[in-house]
């Protein structure tokens, strides 16, 4: 099963390098572009999630993210040792077009990585938070 | 790209001002920075006819879409007017999702635009 593993420093300037290597996972598995610009997306956006949510942007903590490719599915797990995620309700993105006051200022990530992927499922595993996402290749 | 800063060019046609962000990624790491530059900007100059020109923009996520939101509310505010101008594959689809296609008018070209604002 190939399996890539990646430590970042939990600042957004670091999300791109997760990206990088992601893109270069999929390059290596044959996984078509437009996948992996999909899993790209989710992937900042659960590494967005982590640094705000998570660490509350403190700097000096790190993510442990892991792609694998197993049984036609591309897997990303991220761990982190912060915060744990306290609202677990379904992702939904209501909103008003006529009110300007109603659109989503933040909340946007768990929405689109519902929308892009077949599954994602949040654990707490002694003091780490596991996020696992899934795309059907 | 250097820390704490993102390149971006401003152009005038006019009563329209046209911000085009040259940068390949508009995420986390920018967004912050391009929502002071919106607020000053849009808030000092008086603007009311903006178009963000997102050509260059390879990969946008939803604190890039944060920003352009920000923007979208102090023109609304002040009665203005915004278009999004060619935004790549990638960046239109991240909209779609969104469903802010509902609200941010998207035109396929900067000329577009500038055309579409001009008439109203």
């Amino acid at each position: 099963m190939p399996k890539t593993e990646i430590t970042i420093v939990s600042v957004y300037e670091k999300v791109a390098e997760a990206c990088y290597s992601l893109r270069d996972f999929c390059y290596r598995n044959k996984i078509e572009k437009i996948a992996c610009s999909e899993l790209e997306l989710c992937l900042t956006e659960a590494l967005n999630n982590v640094i705000k949510h998570a660490y509350k942007e403190n700097p000096l903590c790190s993510i442990h993210i892991t792609y694998a490719f197993e049984n036609g599915e591309l897997i990303i797990a991220i761990e982190d040792s912060g915060i744990p995620r306290t609202n677990l309700d379904e992702p939904t993105l209501t909103y008003d077009p006529k009110d300007i006051n109603s659109l989503p200022e933040g909340g946007m990530g768990l929405f689109i990585i519902k929308n892009l992927m077949d599954s994602s499922v949040y654990k707490r595993e002694g003091d780490k938070n596991i996020f696992t996402i899934k795309k059907k290749i | 790209m250097s820390e704490n800063t993102f390149n971006y060019e401003l152009k005038k046609n006019g009563d329209i001002v046209i911000f085009k962000l040259n940068e390949r990624r508009f995420d986390s790491s920018i967004a912050g920075f391009v929502k002071g530059e919106f607020t000053i900007l849009l808030h000092t100059e008086d603007v009311k006819k903006f178009i963000i020109d997102l050509s260059e923009v390879d990969y946008c996520d939803s604190s890039g879409l944060s920003a352009i939101l920000l923007a979208f509310r102090i023109l609304q505010s002040n009665e203005g007017k915004i278009k999004l101008a060619s935004p790549t594959k990638n960046v239109k689809t991240l909209i779609e999702i969104s469903q802010l296609d509902r609200v941010l008018p998207i035109c396929n070209t900067v000329v577009e635009a500038v055309q579409e604002l001009q008439a109203n």
